[in-house]
C-alpha cells in the first residue's frame, strides 16, 4: 500500500516536537520518502535541515517573547491580561531552545569529528612525508605512529618537565600527558569553581587508587564510562561507604566538566558535600608534626583564579615562557583545584600521597568544615599563599616592640560576635577603645596605624631618627602583623549597633573583637568555632597591604607592577616565597589603587603620584568594590588593562596583514602597538621601539622595521606562524624565508644601535 | 552565543549532546593532539637516529623514552598543540556557524 507522506504543515509540531515557522520552506529538510508498496516507508533525518528550522524558529519565538519583555512589555502584559500568553510562550522558547540546542550539537559535533578525521588523515601523511626523507623504515615509522598511547601515559616530569618549586614538582609527576591534554581541552584548570574543582577531585581519586586498587590508569574519560548505570546520585547515600560519597562527588564533577557546568548552583551536588560535611566536619586529621590549620577551599580557588590571571596576563606578555606556564597552570588546577585533595590525606593515605607522588611534601593537616569542603594545610599551599611571616621583619623590628612581644606570639583572636574585648595585662583606656573602633572602608592595617599614630612615642618613634611619621607608623604596623602572624589586610564590616574593635595592647599583640570580615559565609561560621584556625583563613583571604610610594610617576609603578607579577607568578610556581615577592604584594596592591586615580595619559609625563594616607578612612571603600572583593577588583583591572594591550597588538597585526594600507600606514600601526619603551611580541618576534627605531629581535638577529621593508616584515611574520611548513616542506620553506631575510636586510645587534 | 568558559564542549556548543559522544570527540582530539605532537618529534630526528628508532622498534618502553630524549621539551609541545588544536577547531566552528556559536 502505497502510504501518502504529507509533508508537515507549517507552523505545527512535528513528531519531535519541532514546529517549522509560518512560511518556512520545507525543501532544507530533504525528507526522502520511499513511496514503494514493498518496502516500509524510511524517513531519513537531516540534521542539518533540522538545525536551520529550529534556528529559525527559536529566532521567530523569541521575537513573540520580547513583545512581553522590558518595562513596556511587562506594562502591555499586565494592561492586556497576558500573562497566560506570555508563560506559555516562555514555555515553548524553552522546548523550542532545547531542541535547537539538541540539533546544534549534533550538526556540529559530527562536522567537528570531520575536521578532526581530515586533521588526522592530513597530520598521518605529513608524518609519513617526514619519516621519508629521514630515512625512517617502514616498521620503525609505525613504531613511532604508535608511541603515542604510551607517551600518554607518562608524566610531565617523564616528558621533560623538570620544574623547582614543589607544588610544580607535585604537579609533573602526577599529571600525565594524556589528563594534561583533557585538562586544557576542557578549561585547563582556570574555571573558578567548577572546572578546577572537578579537575580537583579527579586527582583525589587517583590518590585514593593509590590506596585501593592501583593508580597509574585513570583519567576522567574511563571513569564516566566506568560510571554507566550507576545509581541515582542520592539514593542510598546514608548508608554508603566514604569512598562510595566521594564518587559520587566525583561522578557529578565529573560531568559537570564534559558538559562544561558549575555545578556551584546544583542541589544534588550541595547534598553530597553536606553530607561529606556531616560525616565528617569539624574532624581535624592533623599530620605528625603539624597542628590543623584551616584554609578555606574558596581562598584556595580564588588564589588559583588569582595566579592564572597572573599566567594568562604574562603568557600575553612573555610568549617565550607561556608554554611553561601553562603546563603549571593546568597542573596546579588538576591537583589543587579541589578542597577533596585533601581526602588523600586523611588516616593512612600519607603512604597512599607519597606513593603518588614521590619525595613531593605531602599536605600536612586536613579538616573537613562543616559544609563538606575540606580544607587543608601544607607547604604547598603556603606557596600559594605566602604571609608576610615569612619576611624577616624581626631583624628591622623596633627594640621596644621587640621586648614586648612575646616570641611565640600567637594569632589575633578572632571571635564571634557575641564575644567581648578579652582580658589583657594591659590597662585599655576609653581613649585607645575609640580609636581602635571599626569605622566604615577600614581594615586591620588603617586601624592598627592609626592607634600607633596616636601614641607614636609609646612606640619608640624618634622625630629626628625616624623621620616621616606616618611613614614609620606604617611600617611599625606591618612590623607588628607579622609579630602577629597577620598577612596582609582584613577588610572589616561596620556594625553600627555593635562596632568591633582592633585593638592594639601596650605588649604589640593585635586583639580583634566583634570583628566581622567579609568572608565567605561558609567560612564565617567557623570564626566562632575555631577561632584560631579562622584568623589562618582570615590571614590568606585577606587583601594585599597598602605600601606608601612617595613622589613615584605611573611609569615606575607599571614597570614594578610588570617585574613584581613575574617574580610573584615565579613564587607561586616555583615554590619560592623571599621577601621581594612578600614587599611585592603589598607593593603591586598600592601601585594598582594610584594608577586607578591617576589621570590619563600620565604614564607619558612625569605626574607625582601623591602618596597614599594610612588612616585616612574613606567613605564606603569596600562597598564601592565593583566585585565585593578587593582582591578580585584588582586583578580584573590588571588583566583587562593587559587584555586590552593584547588588543592593540592584534590590531597590529591585522593592519600588517592589509594589503590595501600603504606602507608607511602599516609602519605606523605597528609603532603604536608598541610604543618606545614597550616591547610586544609577535610569534617568535620580540618587537621594541628604541630610539624611534622599531626593532624586532629573533634570537641576535635584529631587524630595523621601516616603512620601506614592512611589507617583508610582514611576510616574515607570516612565514613564522607557518612553521609547520618546514616539516613538509623543507626546501620551499627555506627558499621563501631566505628571499624575506633578504628584503628585510638581517643585521647584527651592534650593527642595529 | 556560547560563553567562552576555555572548555572546548562549550566553545563548540557541544553541551547537549550526549555524554558518550563528547567523550568519543575529546578521546579523538587527544589522539589528534599526540600524533601532532609526534610529527613534531618525528622532524628532530636526525642523522642515526633512524636506524636507532629501527633498532627499538620492537620494544615499546625503549623507543618511547628514546623518543623523548629527542623531544626534551615534549610536555611543551604536547602543551602548544593542544591549544593550537583548540583553536582551530572553534575557529572553524565559528565560520560554518556564525549563527549559532
Amino acid at each position: 500500500m502505497k502510504k501518502d507522506m504529507q509533508p508537515p504543515v507549517p507552523g505545527t509540531p512535528d513528531a519531535d516536537g519541532l514546529a517549522t515557522g509560518p512560511g518556512e520552506s520545507l525543501e532544507t529538510q530533504k525528507t526522502s520518502v520511499d513511496f514503494d508498496d514493498e518496502t516500509p516507508t524510511v524517513v531519513e533525518r537531516n540534521p542539518t535541515a533540522e538545525l536551520v528550522v529550529a534556528r529559525k524558529l527559536l529566532a521567530s519565538k523569541q521575537a513573540d517573547l520580547r513583545k512581553y519583555q522590558g518595562l513596556v512589555g511587562e506594562l502591555r502584559t499586565k494592561l492586556t491580561g497576558a500573562g497566560e500568553k506570555k508563560s506559555a510562550i516562555e514555555e515553548e522558547v524553552a522546548l523550542i531552545r532545547e531542541k535547537y540546542e539538541q540539533a546544534r550539537a549534533e550538526v556540529i559535533g559530527e562536522d567537528v569529528m570531520g575536521m578532526l578525521d581530515e586533521t588526522a588523515t592530513m597530520t598521518g601523511a605529513m608524518a609519513e612525508a617526514v619519516a621519508e626523507k629521514k630515512g625512517l623504515t617502514a616498521r620503525a615509522f609505525e613504531a613511532i605512529r604508535n608511541a603515542h598511547k604510551k607517551l600518554g601515559e607518562y608524566n610531565l616530569e617523564k616528558l621533560g618537565w623538570h620544574p623547582e618549586g614543589r607544588i610544580a614538582k607535585m604537579v609533573a609527576r602526577g599529571v600525565n600527558a594524556r589528563l594534561l591534554v583533557n585538562g586544557i581541552l576542557v578549561g585547563g584548570g582556570t574555571a573558578f569553581g567548577g572546572t578546577a574543582a572537578a579537575l580537583g577531585a579527579i586527582t583525589a581519586r587517583r590518590i585514593f587508587g593509590g590506596m585501593s586498587a592501583g593508580y597509574g590508569s585513570f583519567d576522567f574519560m574511563s571513569m564516566l564510562s566506568e560510571r554507566k548505570g550507576k545509581k541515582a546520585a542520592l539514593e542510598g547515600l546514608e548508608s554508603d561507604t566514604t569512598e562510595g560519597l566521594v564518587h559520587r562527588l566525583e561522578d557529578l564533577e565529573a560531568r559537570a566538566l564534559v558538559n562544561g557546568k558549575d555545578l556551584s548552583q546544583d542541589e544534588t551536588y550541595q547534598k553530597l558535600k553536606a553530607e561529606f560535611g556531616k560525616r565528617f566536619g569539624g574532624q581535624a586529621i592533623a599530620g605528625p608534626e603539624g597542628e590543623a590549620v584551616q584554609l578555606e577551599r574558596e581562598v584556595m580557588l580564588q588564589l588559583m583564579s588569582q595566579k592564572q590571571e597572573r599566567v594568562d596576563a604574562l603568557q600575553e606578555m612573555h610568549t617565550d615562557r607561556a608554554t611553561a606556564m601553562k603546563l603549571a597552570a593546568t597542573g596546579i588546577g588538576l591537583l589543587a583545584g579541589s578542597g577533596l585533595i585533601a581526602k588523600g590525606v586523611m588516616k593512612g593515605a600519607k603512604g597512599a600521597w607519597h606513593a603518588t607522588f614521590g619525595s613531593a611534601q605531602p599536605v600536612e593537616a586536613a579538616v573537613v568544615l562543616p559544609n563538606g569542603d575540606v580544607a587543608v594545610d601544607s607547604p604547598e599551599l603556603d606557596h600559594l599563599a605566602p604571609r608576610v611571616e615569612d619576611v624577616d621583619y624581626a631583624a628591622k623590628l623596633h627594640p621596644a616592640v621587640e621586648d614586648a612581644v612575646p616570641a611565640d606570639a600567637a594569632h589575633p583572636s578572632v571571635e564571634g560576635a557575641a564575644a567581648h574585648l578579652p582580658e589583657t595585662p594591659n590597662a585599655v583606656d576609653a581613649e585607645a577603645l575609640k580609636l581602635a573602633e571599626i569605622h566604615k572602608g577600614d581594615g586591620v592595617i588603617r586601624i592598627v596605624s592609626r592607634q600607633l599614630e596616636a601614641k607614636p612615642e609609646a612606640w619608640g618613634y624618634d622625630a629626628a631618627k625616624d623621620g616621616d611619621l606616618h611613614k614609620w607608623a606604617s611600617k611599625m604596623t606591618h612590623e607588628l602583623m607579622a609579630k602577629n602572624k597577620i598577612s596582609g589586610d582584613i577588610r572589616l564590616k561596620l556594625d553600627a549597633a555593635h562596632p568591633g574593635h582592633v585593638l592594639v595592647s601596650p605588649d604589640g599583640k593585635i586583639e580583634m573583637s566583634d570583628a566581622k570580615t567579609y568572608m565567605a559565609e561558609p567560612h564565617a561560621a567557623t570564626l566562632a568555632e575555631e577561632p584560631h584556625a579562622a584568623a589562618a583563613s582570615a590571614e590568606s583571604h585577606a587583601a594585599v597591604t597598602a605600601e606608601p610610594h612617595a613622589a613615584e610617576t605611573t611609569s615606575d609603578i607599571e614597570a614594578r607592577l610588570d617585574q613584581s607579577m613575574d617574580r610573584r607568578t615565579d613564587e607561586i610556581l616555583n615554590g619560592t616565597s623571599n621577601e621581594e615577592a612578600a614587599l611585592d604584594r603589598s607593593m603591586d596592591a598600592r601601585a594598582e589603587e594610584i594608577l586607578k586615580g591617576a589621570p590619563q595619559g600620565a604614564a607619558e609625563h612625569a605626574t607625582t603620584v601623591p602618596r597614599p594616607t594610612v588612616g585616612h578612612v574613606e567613605s564606603g571603600a569596600a562597598e564601592a568594590s565593583p566585585t565585593g572583593d578587593p582582591n578580585l577588583d584588582k586583578i580584573v583591572q590588571h588583566s583587562e588593562a593587559l587584555h586590552g594591550e593584547h588588543d592593540v597588538v592584534d590590531r597590529a597585526l591585522k593592519t600588517l596583514d592589509n594589503a590595501k594600507l600603504t606602507s608607511a600606514e602599516r609602519f605606523e600601526a605597528l609603532k603604536a602597538a608598541c610604543p618606545e619603551g614597550k616591547g610586544i611580541n609577535i610569534e617568535s618576534l620580540h618587537v621594541s621601539q628604541e630610539g624611534g627605531k622599531m626593532l624586532a629581535k629573533i634570537g641576535r638577529d635584529v631587524v630595523v622595521v621601516t616603512p620601506k621593508n614592512v611589507g617583508a616584515f610582514s611576510k616574515f611574520v607570516d612565514l613564522l606562524k607557518e612553521g609547520q611548513r618546514a616539516a613538509v616542506d623543507p626546501e620551499g620553506y627555506k627558499a621563501d624565508l631566505d628571499q624575506v631575510v633578504k628584503e628585510l636586510g638581517l643585521v647584527s645587534p651592534d650593527a642595529a644601535k | 552565543m556560547t560563553q567562552d568558559t576555555g572548555n572546548i564542549i562549550s566553545l563548540l556548543g557541544l553541551e547537549a549532546w550526549p555524554t558518550e559522544k563528547k567523550l568519543a570527540l575529546l578521546e579523538k582530539m587527544n589522539g589528534v593532539v599526540m600524533q601532532r605532537v609526534m610529527l613534531r618529534v618525528l622532524d628532530r630526528l636526525e642523522g642515526s637516529d633512524a636506524q636507532e628508532a629501527d633498532r627499538l622498534a620492537d620494544q615499546p618502553d625503549a623507543l618511547a623514552d628514546f623518543l623523548t630524549s629527542k623531544a626534551p621539551d615534549m610536555s611543551a609541545l604536547i602543551t602548544e598543540e593542544v591549544e593550537k588544536l583548540k583553536a582551530d577547531l572553534v575557529k572553524g566552528a565559528k565560520q560554518k556557524y556564525p549563527e549559532d556559536l
